[in-house]
């Protein structure tokens, strides 16, 4: 699998920082608040092994009854991000509390190194490893998201049968981004997998001093796991599940 | 193409000057807007040029300067990328130094119009393909009824002169496309005065190559800007739909069919039935199907506050097919339905009529027991029943803004029922030596008028978790009902009978209010409360006058005036602890009963019952826990309790006209039935293997039953009467658990699952005065297995057995033991081109070792099915059902003081050939038929 991602040379991103730091530029440092949406019909409607028949019943049924919105947080600056969970309820009315799996996704652009803490499959991992960046194919489409001119990127995830299209932000210059993505010129404010049916948008965007966040020590207990290690699972577990033309979302996140 | 050829020429350059070649090499320019100016900052990247994938990327310093070393010498696409210019964009080739100086890079600039109007203003993206540069027209609002004209007047970069005539980036437009065709022949103006702006999505302009040029393939320069529109999902229609048609043996036959329209907002549907294969209705998912966006959404009713009654949900099923197994129906049925769906508005209006036909025999066999006797009884009958049923309902949604929701619906029916029976019933003693007959001649015919409307508000207050709702609804029912009895009693012993022909026509109605409100707080994170007040005002009236249909008189013992005042007033708080998963409310309410009934034995009598209204007054506290565990665990415990008003006829000296041998007295000092019930449940689900585990237990213990003292009394020239008398008496109970699990024996081929479940009940009655604990225990356990040899070939056992043991304290003697077994094994296979053949039979045993019944019923059914054509539009199936021809109708349980088995005959072994036709085409998946 490791073919399909090329290395991205991460600590060009150090140079960028001295360069915006020796010419005056502000170091881009802050949090993002990401409202991810799932869409159920369109995640059954990307299974290659539903006919189109129901593909076009569930549309008619659920079509636009079928979202699940949630909270993301993301902290960055030039050596560091941070992407977790909130707990923060996206419909203020709804006050029934879920426990969420463990998902902290750290990115350490200075030592090039990615430490994930996943529960998933029924087990907790912290999968450590080189970090790499997804090979994008960059597009010329350009867009404002949250007060920002972005750019699109595109990738195929092969484990998942996802494409993925990011909008980076041509004027962050921060290699990260919501979930596992990254590896961009720019960070990536927005996220649009399979045709919508997962989506991931910023909500909030602050520019501000987040080293208490980013620095913060979090307990994490599980098995240690490489990214390779950690791709022939998900891998596995998706083709055991397609086998049985069963979607694999419910028991990994999407 | 050009990019193509250009390609291969670097390639050939790159092959010729592969000796000198350096092996690693950099890159370094400045970059400057088209004015000269230094660009800083901008996003400097290196593409792979076959497939535009990210090789490398920097940033351009103060001084616009950017620098790559260290790079492979390989072709690449350099891409640079500003916020205010263009994408520029520029094919490197392989170098022949190692230091590659492009010098000096001009960007242009975003062209204004396009970065405020478009990106910024307007929050489109804009697609930048080639020469092409293309967005979303939706985001630039006019007015409704404005043509594409109107909207391209708006648009940036686009102008259109008082003739019509549209300029593009200066060019003058000579094609409009809709959707990529030709539209309204060859004037572009056709199209752009005559479409609806409102049903364009995207406009896209970009430079058509000439005829010339097509041809020739060398570019004369000779190109004109032409024009695309994108039509909105919602613009484009859709429809599906199926029509089956089928005949068989035994005269049987059967026709279905759907058909759905729409688009994005509007949805119509069609479907219809009609059948003598005893399919009452239309299953889940044609149902599903036919509701369409509404499908899911009658769940919302407006009682507010916790339910002692958790599972209480409405649904309407007048269309589902719910047949019981007893008999032969014919049925026919039809509806439409539309939907409404935009942001802010959801409208919904549904009709459906249907009609069945029933026809049964059935067989029941009795036992009832007693302290010192016991006495059988069989009853035969031949049951006509014919109904027909017109329903409708309407369901409005308006979501005003993000803070207000109101929601109104209303729903009426209109039922008109005959219904005929013909029954002989042998009653017998210990010694099964006949003591009586009765035979009944009973025709019945209803109708009942049946309206529902309730409107629900909800508002979200500012402060985050505040929210206050109201509610209202009323119903009414209008009921009339014409029953004739002829009925013969034939007493053995001394061979006399008795005749009596009664005619009863009884009118009812009863309307209903209710109001609700509830409130909703949060207090900081964790912390939630809620106060909630129900009121509900209820009248029913009942008149019902009975005569003597031989001596044409009225017979005042059988008649009665009734009227019923029902309110029921509560008010209720609960608080809710809400963190990491765990979740546990507390809440307790006061809850009023109010009920008040007049009861006349005729016109102008005297009231029969206590004409003072009653107040029941009980606090009722409710508590949840739900925790839920990492990796998947979920823990759950629930109290609750209930308060049930006694029925009517428990309370009130209700004549009994259908059989003379059967009296139930009422009872005026009846209090109401008050239970306490705890349940507890755990499961935990492993997505890695998909095996999950589960386990619950449910116990009820009534406070205060209503029990039944049943008095026999042999009485000569007539034979067993039976008087009943309602009591309230100390607690019933009753408790089950049950315990599920699934997990895979080979991974993703073999499965298997094992459910097991146990009970027992106690309950109270009285016989002859004496008091009865009838105690039941059951227990179940079955196994299913599932094996998918391949996307194929699916195999499928499931295997159950069930005993079911049932003490009377008072007769010991014939306490009952009964079991029953199960089995089902079917196949599915595809095979050969869109052959699929699909089996199962069924083994059902049933059981009783207390009086010998061995009843066992072996179901095989089969059926072929070839589907047709390119799209699987035609499918043909045959199928023999039942093919052992021993299909029957059976049951058999033992309760309160008897035992009682019941059979019926049904439709048993035919063979259909059906015809079925589907618009989009069958699936040609196996597990999707």
């Amino acid at each position: 699998m490791n073919t399909l991602l090329q290395p991205i040379k991460f600590g060009l991103l150090a140079l960028i920082s001295f360069i915006l730091l020796t010419s005056g530029g502000e170091i881009p440092t802050g949090y993002i608040k990401y409202k991810r949406t799932q869409n159920w019909t369109k995640m059954y409607a990307s299974l290659d092994f539903v006919s189109e028949q129901q593909k076009e019943k569930d549309a008619y049924v659920w079509g636009k009854r079928s979202e699940w919105s949630s909270y993301c947080e993301l902290y960055f600056d030039a050596k560091k991000s941070i992407y977790v969970d909130s707990d923060e309820p996206v419909d203020a009315s709804q006050t029934w509390s879920y426990q969420k799996p463990a998902y902290v996704i750290t990115r350490d652009f200075e030592k090039r190194r990615r430490l994930d803490h996943i529960e998933t499959l029924g087990k907790t991992y912290i999968v450590e490893d080189t970090l790499l960046g997804q090979n994008w194919k960059i597009l010329n489409n350009l867009k404002e998201v949250a007060g920002h001119i972005c750019m699109s990127a595109v990738w195929y995830d092969s484990i998942k049968y996802q494409r993925v299209e990011a909008w980076f932000a041509l004027d962050i210059p921060i290699a990260s981004g919501p979930e596992m993505f990254g590896g961009l010129p720019g960070l990536i404010l927005e996220i649009n997998i399979n045709n919508g049916a997962l989506v991931i948008e910023p909500v909030v965007i602050e520019m501000k001093n987040v080293a208490e966040e980013l620095n913060k020590v979090r307990k994490m207990k599980g098995k240690k796991i490489n990214a390779s290690q950690y791709n022939t699972l998900m891998s596995k577990y998706i083709q055991e599940r397609k086998k049985l033309e069963e979607p694999y979302f419910w028991g990994l996140r999407y | 193409m050009r990019q193509i050829i250009f390609l291969l020429l670097w390639l050939l350059i790159g092959f010729g000057a592969w000796a000198q070649r350096p092996s690693k090499i950099s890159i370094k320019a400045v970059v400057v807007d088209t004015n000269r100016v230094p660009v800083a900052f901008s996003t400097v990247m290196l593409l792979n040029p076959f497939d535009s994938t990210l090789a490398n990327f920097t940033t351009s310093n103060m001084e616009g300067v950017f620098e790559f070393s260290n790079l492979k010498n390989i072709l690449y696409l350099l891409k640079i990328s500003q916020v205010n210019s263009l994408p520029f964009q520029r094919h490197l080739p392989i170098s022949e130094k190692v230091m590659v100086n492009l010098d000096t890079l001009v960007l242009q600039p975003l062209n204004r119009t396009l970065l405020e109007v478009v990106i910024k203003a307007a929050k489109a993206p804009i697609y930048i393909k080639g020469d092409t540069i293309e967005y979303d027209a939706s985001t630039f609002k006019v007015p409704p009824g404005s043509t594409v004209e109107d909207l391209l007047r708006k648009l940036p970069g686009i102008q259109v002169d008082a003739n019509g005539n549209i300029m593009a980036q200066g060019k003058s437009v000579q094609k409009v496309y809709v959707d990529g065709k030709n539209f309204f022949g060859d004037d572009p103006k056709n199209v752009t005065k005559n479409l609806d702006a409102n049903a364009i999505s995207k406009v896209q302009v970009f430079t058509e190559k000439s005829e010339q040029t097509k041809l020739t393939g060398v570019d004369d320069g000779g190109d004109d800007k032409a024009m695309n529109l994108e039509l909105k999902e919602e613009f484009k229609k859709g429809k599906f739909g199926k029509i089956v048609v089928a005949a068989g043996t035994q005269e049987r036959w059967a026709t279905r069919g759907n058909l759905n329209l729409f688009n994005e907002k509007h949805q119509l549907s069609f479907i219809g039935y009609a059948n003598n294969i005893n399919q009452t209705g239309v299953n889940w998912e044609d149902y599903q199907e036919f509701k369409g966006s509404n499908a899911w959404a009658n769940s919302d009713n407006g009682n507010f506050g916790f339910s002692s009654n958790s599972n209480y949900y409405y649904s309407d099923n007048t269309a589902y097919n719910y047949f019981d197994g007893k008999g032969f129906t014919e049925n026919l049925g039809a509806g439409t339905n539309y939907n409404y769906d935009s942001k802010k508005l959801k409208y919904n209006f549904s009709y459906f009529y249907n009609q069945s036909n029933f026809r049964y025999d059935e067989y029941l066999y009795k036992q009832n027991y007693f302290s010192d006797t016991a006495y059988s009884n069989t009853d035969t009958s031949r049951t006509h029943r014919f109904y027909q049923n017109h329903s409708a309902s309407t369901r409005l949604q308006w979501d005003m803004d993000s803070n207000n929701v109101l929601i109104a619906k209303a729903s009426g029916s209109f039922l008109q029922q005959h219904y005929s029976q013909l029954d002989y019933g042998l009653y017998s003693n210990q010694t099964n030596e006949p003591i009586n007959g009765l035979s009944n001649d009973n025709q019945k015919d209803n109708n009942t008028l049946n309206f529902n409307s309730t409107a629900i508000f909800r508002h979200k207050f500012k402060k985050q978790g505040q929210s206050i709702a109201f509610s209202a609804s009323v119903a009414a029912n209008d009921g009339k009902v014409r029953d004739q009895l002829l009925t013969i009693n034939e007493f053995y012993k001394i061979a006399t009978a008795t005749q009596a022909n009664i005619q009863t026509d009884a009118f009812g109605f009863s309307r209903k209010y209710d109001a609700n409100a509830l409130y909703n707080h949060k207090f900081g994170k964790r912390w939630f409360g809620d106060v909630f007040y129900n009121f509900k005002y209820g009248t029913r009236n009942a008149d019902n006058q009975a005569q003597d249909l031989y001596l044409n008189t009225s017979i005042d013992s059988l008649s009665y005036y009734g009227l019923k005042d029902v309110m029921y007033n509560r008010l209720g708080s609960s608080l809710r602890y809400s963190h990491k998963g765990l979740n546990v409310s507390a809440g307790l309410a006061i809850q009023q009963d109010y009920t008040h009934y007049s009861f006349l034995g005729s016109k102008g009598g005297t009231d029969l019952v206590n004409p003072a209204g009653k107040f029941y007054n009980h606090w009722t506290p409710n508590f949840t826990f739900t925790y839920q565990l990492p990796r998947n665990t979920h823990l759950r415990l629930n109290y609750y309790y209930t308060v049930q008003l006694p029925a009517d006829n428990d309370i009130l000296p209700v004549p009994v006209v259908s059989s003379v041998l059967y009296h139930k007295v009422g009872n005026p000092n009846l209090e109401p039935k008050t239970s306490n019930t705890v349940s507890v449940g755990l499961n935990k689900w492993n997505p890695a293997n998909f095996s999950s585990i589960g386990a619950q237990a449910n116990y009820t213990q009534e406070d205060r039953s209503i029990i039944y003292d049943q008095r026999v009394e042999y009485k000569d020239s007539i034979g067993i009467v039976t008087t009943v008398y309602p009591m309230n008496y100390k607690g019933n109970r009753n408790m089950n658990m049950y315990f599920w699990t699934s997990f895979p024996l080979i991974k993703t081929v073999l499965e298997q699952g094992v459910d097991l479940s146990g009970g027992m009940n106690e309950s109270y009655a009285f016989f002859n005065a004496v008091e009865n604990k009838t105690n039941s225990r059951n227990v179940g356990i079955s196994t299913d297995f599932s094996l998918t040899l391949s996307a194929k070939l699916q195999l499928d056992l499931d295997l159950n057995f069930g005993l079911n043991q049932t003490h009377f304290s008072i007769n010991h003697e014939n306490d009952q033991l009964n079991n029953n077994f199960g089995m089902d094994f079917s196949v599915k296979y595809q095979f050969l081109e869109k052959f699929f053949f699909e089996s199962n039979f069924e083994y059902t045993q049933y059981r009783s070792t207390t009086s010998e019944l061995n009843e066992t019923i072996p179901i095989w059914n089969a059926s072929i099915r070839k589907l047709f054509g390119k799209q699987n539009k035609l499918e043909m199936r045959l199928a023999v059902f039942d093919i052992f021809n021993r299909n029957v109708y059976f049951e058999q349980y033992a309760t309160s003081n008897y035992y009682q088995r019941v059979s019926s005959s049904t439709l048993a072994r035919y063979l259909m050939l059906s015809v079925s036709y589907n618009i989009r085409g069958f699936s040609d998946k196996m597990n999707e038929d």
